[in-house]
């Protein structure tokens, strides 16, 4: 991947720890955080970089954003007296004037300092705990960094948990060490968490082995976090999405082809054929295409993976003549064809290196079904945020006898302020990480005597 | 051969894993001729050539399973030379330095290499680990596992001290992680390391001065450290096991325990609140009835014992079938009813700190963190 930041690829905003992932598109506007930009500014600057927002355009600081230490401070709080608010003489209305009048985030702060009464009466301390506080709020400085497993992770922590199923960083962390995954991995992952998994997996891959994602419903929806990654296309060519619901036919040893055509007759009867007067004979992929376009489908995932169907940026759909809308669409769910036959046939020769489940359905039945193809001695990992499931499952796994070193574990994280004199747990934190079953499966004795 | 390829069957050189039980496996260095002895007899090692993974092998005196080596179990078995870094660190170091494979990474000191590995694992076979280490004979029994291991081409291993004489490479390295006992001292050098477009550093100290003084000096001005993080992670294993909960007798018969225990009926009880959700007929748990003392005598010498379920309800649902495959206690006698429920609770002992780990990302000539 090249560096420096670049149009038409995504970034991640940072500003006072918020954290959001954004595709820069040229010209388009970007609002985040009561700020609104263009982005063409930062194209060219490497990652890292900070900017001040003006005149909705970005302009690159270059100043080190901690004040100088004030001159005058007090030894403790003795002398400090609560005002409730009124040892500031500057009004809302006089910093909004200030703002109109052009002041800059550097200024408005150094007034707020001059015409506070108490400010000269705090502690070091405290003053620097005032200045962090009102800089936050009035300076326009915002920062972009490069997409990796571990900003996006935390982006969805902070900002959208219950899209990830509140899993927290070191719960993802663990998923990914403890099955092992690696260049050249086959990994069998069913996850509800946006994506954010399948990413962090392709990454490990990095172009070589396979994904099957097995998703709920017909179609998958949970790719939208992937595409934070900015990941060559040639990583997607190993993402194969296959429905979880094809599980059962694939287990009972039915083929491809008649799963297929099965479900195409009992979902498909009340659409219009595809009127494709593109080359594609294929029956099977016909069929194909009457499934997928029965299917009510999760936009943004459709238009991500309409993207890189396309193998480049995606043009404007308006631009598109409808001829030429239906050879992508034709295009796209025969690529979705392939996807879903190399996944089958994948699972199909059982013999998976890894197993990740990490949704919102009770573990059980999925990981019970998705243990077939998995391969003897290799790992698997499920995380679920309620422990009861997982006890559930953990007995189940026991008594059976198809996995050991089964581990039910939970994780204490605790963060630190660490600074000279003032070191401590922060004062708030997450709280709950959920639970995660660990093991490794194993020929159970039966079957292996059997044998 | 097995860290790096992986066939289905045991082949001559592999490492394996004899798999005993949680707390009991070793790593085996399969080699024609040899035998190895275990609790359970003797490992014929020329009969463990092509031996399936993942299934049983039978010795003398009983059976293990015989496993593909991975890091991670690895980590459970390798021989201590040092302390050395377990899972749940081995994870958050690896996702917090942005690790993946072809990334180029600096490790110090190398100790007993389960954290190598783990590396190791992500950054093949693109990438490649400096690791030094200043302890002699460390370091060479580090380069001799990694060559049986079949490692050897991704990693180096360098006998040095790493303050005084710094990592063997300059601006190359993607990511930095130190596990020394002054990693302030280290900082700097660890800068040099890391490439000037920027990378991730990691420190890891059990003790809160270390990490002081670490943090202290990532956030130096002119050091190119920024977004300086503390964290730690208590990973804890948890039991599932039976509880048996005995109801003390408060004096009333058994169809009125019946009605008490089972919220309904008229509405009105509230005997014992917490074995429903709100507003929810069914138990959490169950209650059952202590068989008969006659019974009791009987089953004392039973290895499953029978408890006779007292029948609450048409709607309860019978959990597990009643076999004794989870750890816990057969119902304690003393009372006539008891609660039972699934439940799952921490070891005695466990660990409560493993280290503290810094985390910050190198930026030179960027300005500090907004």
């Amino acid at each position: 991947m090249e560096d420096g930041i670049a149009l038409n690829k995504t970034v991640i905003l940072q500003r006072n720890n918020v954290l959001k992932a954004v595709k820069l598109i040229p010209e388009k506007v970007i609002v985040f955080e009561r700020m609104r930009f263009k982005p063409e500014n930062a194209v060219g600057l490497p990652f890292g970089s900070v900017f001040e927002v003006k005149n909705g355009d970005l302009n690159p600081v270059n100043s080190s954003l901690s004040l100088e230490e004030m001159e005058t401070a007090g030894e403790d709080n003795r002398n400090l007296v609560d005002t409730h608010g009124k040892s500031q003489t500057l009004n809302r209305e006089d910093l909004i004037q200030m703002k109109e009048d052009g002041a800059t985030g550097k200024e408005i702060v150094q007034s707020l300092v001059e015409n506070s009464s108490s400010f000269a009466g705090k502690t070091v301390f405290s003053q620097k705990k005032y200045l962090k506080k009102k800089q936050k709020k009035h300076l326009a400085y915002l920062q972009l960094l490069k997409p990796t497993s571990r900003l996006i992770c935390k982006l969805y922590q902070e900002r959208e948990p219950a899209k990830i199923c509140h899993m927290r960083i070191d719960s993802m962390s663990q998923l990914l060490t403890s099955t092992n995954v690696r260049h050249g991995s086959k990994v069998a992952v069913f996850e509800t968490c946006s994506g954010l998994l399948l990413g962090m997996v392709l990454e490990r891959l990095a172009g070589k082995g396979s994904i099957v994602n097995l998703h709920p419903g017909e179609t998958p929806v949970n790719l939208f976090a992937v595409s934070h990654f900015n990941f060559p296309d040639e990583y997607w060519d190993n993402l194969h999405s296959l429905p979880l619901h094809k599980l059962a036919p694939l287990l009972a040893g039915n083929s491809f082809q008649s799963t297929f055509d099965e479900s195409n007759k009992t979902t498909c009867e009340s659409e219009v054929p595809l009127e494709s007067n593109d080359s594609s004979t294929d029956i099977a992929n016909e069929n194909n295409s009457k499934h997928e376009i029965a299917i009510p489908v999760d936009i943004k995932a459709v238009e991500n993976l309409n993207e890189k169907a396309c193998n480049g940026p995606l043009k404007r759909k308006l631009s598109l003549s409808d001829k030429e809308k239906t050879a992508i669409r034709v295009e796209r769910q025969k690529k979705r064809f392939n996807h879903q036959k190399a996944a089958w046939e994948l699972l199909e020769s059982r013999n998976m290196d890894a197993l990740i489940v990490a949704s919102r359905f009770h573990p059980t039945p999925i990981v019970l079904s998705l243990l077939e193809v998995l391969a003897v001695s290799k790992p698997f990992a499920i995380y679920f945020e309620y422990k009861e499931a997982l006890m559930e499952l953990f007995v189940r796994l026991s008594v059976s006898g198809a996995a050991i070193n089964l581990q039910l574990t939970d994780t204490f994280m605790r963060q630190y302020q660490v600074l000279p004199e003032r070191t401590h747990p922060h004062v708030m934190m997450r709280g709950h990480g959920g639970y995660l079953l660990t093991g490794i499966k194993v020929r159970p004795f039966s079957a292996q005597q059997e044998k | 051969m097995s860290f790096n390829v992986c066939g289905k069957s045991v082949k001559e050189n592999d490492v394996i894993i004899v798999f005993m039980g949680h707390d009991s496996m070793f790593p085996l260095s399969v080699k024609e001729g040899e035998i190895t002895q275990t609790k359970y007899g003797a490992i014929k090692h020329n009969s463990l050539l092509g031996h399936g993974y993942g299934t049983k092998f039978s010795c003398t005196k009983g059976w293990v399973y015989i496993l593909q080596a991975t890091p991670e179990l690895w980590t459970l078995c390798l021989p201590h030379r040092t302390q050395i870094l377990y899972t749940a660190d081995i994870a958050m170091i690896t996702l917090q330095l942005d690790l993946k494979p072809g990334s180029v990474v600096c490790e110090s000191g190398t100790g007993s290499g389960s954290l190598s590995h783990a590396i190791l694992r992500t950054v093949a076979p693109m990438g490649h680990l400096h690791t030094v280490e200043f302890n002699e004979g460390r370091c060479n029994k580090a380069t001799a596992e990694f060559g049986e291991h079949g490692l050897s081409q991704y990693v180096t291993v360098y006998h040095r001290d790493v303050i005084n004489e710094g990592f063997p490479v300059e601006n190359a390295a993607d990511a930095v992680f130190l596990d020394i006992p002054r990693p302030d001292e280290a900082v700097k050098v660890a800068a040099k390391a890391l490439k000037t477009t920027g990378g991730r550093f990691c420190s890891f100290s059990p003790c809160i001065e270390q990490t002081q003084r670490t943090c202290a000096t990532l956030r130096k001005p002119g050091s190119g450290f920024c977004e300086v993080e503390t964290l730690e992670l208590v990973r804890r294993s948890h039991n599932v096991k039976r509880v048996y909960i005995p109801i003390a007798d408060i004096g009333i018969g058994d169809s009125e325990v019946r009605t008490a225990l089972i919220k309904g009926e008229n509405n009105t009880s509230s005997v014992l609140p917490c074995a429903y959700e709100a507003g929810d007929d069914m138990p959490v748990g169950e209650i059952i009835i202590r068989t008969t003392p006659e019974n009791k005598d009987g089953l004392s010498s039973s290895k499953n014992p029978k408890r006779a379920k007292f029948d609450m309800s048409s709607s309860q649902i019978s959990q597990g079938g009643g076999k004794s495959y989870e750890k816990g206690k057969t119902p304690p006698a003393a009372t006539k009813y008891a609660f039972s429920t699934r439940t799952c609770i921490l070891p005695k002992e466990i660990y409560g700190h493993t280290g503290y780990l810094t985390f910050a990302t190198y930026r030179p000539g960027l300005s500090h963190k907004v």
